[in-house]
């Protein structure tokens, strides 16, 4: 015979009810979190490898597409470091600049003549820093920093320049 | 009759945490799942990049590919085989040396193979022809 109170006896099912509801809400509430916090490192990883990527790709693209004799060079133009692609259209000398201003990484397609304006150009993608090295061998190193602080390096042989040996 | 609604509806809040809890596990996994995905592709990503640059680097070097293996970073395990090790990154890069000589030339292949603890990811050859100069 059960010494607990009618009352009691009620109250202790209807507790461990409100328990059970409490425990799904609490893993609800905790696999929500974990699956934000996963889903949120996903993106934001591959936000930077595409970011670097974007940029990097875009650049050896850009060279491999103009890769002819003395048409790649590195030159400061202003005080900012740019890759230079060199190429003639109709008999004209034209030039592509590729640099990082404010920013971002710009493209500016001129006239050989005419003086270099950072701001002239075409904004292309968030970049913190751009970089190039180009070696007597015919190697050009561009290095990138984006803004998330990765930085990365890319090397892009050359294949107009002429190293006195096949390759 | 109370007392057995009362049960009924404990049974039936269990069978739905039971539910929940099983769905929970299979969840996890496919978090742990998308994490791992997301670190083998962000090692490939770095290996392959850094296989480019040794590749890329090999077909403007003016040294022999030894030597320019040496250069990178790379350390001699054996005549032909040279390994550089990213383990911070996650990975390890291999090359390995072969040359084909002719009497014309000889064509050098150092296959850069990387991997990620002891699994292969990728393999890239660098091919580099040096033609003998004929008097």
């Amino acid at each position: 015979m059960s010494t607990r109170t009618p009352a009691l006896r009620h109250s202790i099912p209807t507790a461990f009810i409100f328990l059970l509801i409490g425990l799904f809400a609490l893993m609800s509430l905790m696999l929500t979190l974990l699956g934000t916090r996963v889903y949120r490192h996903i993106a934001d990883t591959s936000a930077q490898n595409g970011d670097s990527q974007i940029v990097l790709n875009y650049i050896v693209n850009k060279v491999r597409t103009c890769d002819a004799q003395d048409a790649v060079r590195v030159e400061t133009h202003n005080g900012f470091a740019t890759l230079c692609l060199y190429e003639a259209l109709d008999g004209d000398p034209y030039v592509t600049y590729i640099y990082a201003y404010n920013g971002y990484l710009w493209e500016q397609f001129s006239q050989v003549p005419q003086p270099f304006e950072p701001e002239k150009g075409e904004r292309l993608t968030p970049v913190l820093s751009l970089a190039f090295a180009l070696t007597p061998s015919g190697l050009l190193q561009t290095t990138i920093e984006t803004n998330a602080g990765e930085a990365k390096t890319v090397l892009t042989a050359l294949r107009a320049v002429s190293s006195g040996e096949a390759k | 009759m109370k007392h057995f609604k009362g049960n009924t509806l404990l049974i039936e809040l269990m069978l739905v945490l039971l539910f929940f809890a099983l769905s929970q596990a299979i969840i996890l996994q496919v978090f742990a799942s998308a994490q791992q995905t997301n670190r083998t592709v962000s090692i490939r990503n770095a290996a392959l990049m850094q296989a480019q640059n040794t590749a890329e680097f090999l077909a403007v070097a003016t040294t022999d590919a030894e030597t320019a293996l040496l250069s990178l970073g790379y350390t001699a395990d054996s005549d032909a085989l040279f390994i550089a090790d990213h383990l911070s990154e996650g990975y390890q890069l291999t090359a390995h040396i072969s040359r084909f000589t002719q009497p014309s030339g000889v064509l050098t292949t150092v296959t850069i193979t990387a991997s990620q603890e002891g699994h292969p990811l990728f393999t890239l050859p660098a091919v580099r022809y040096q033609g003998v100069r004929l008097p």
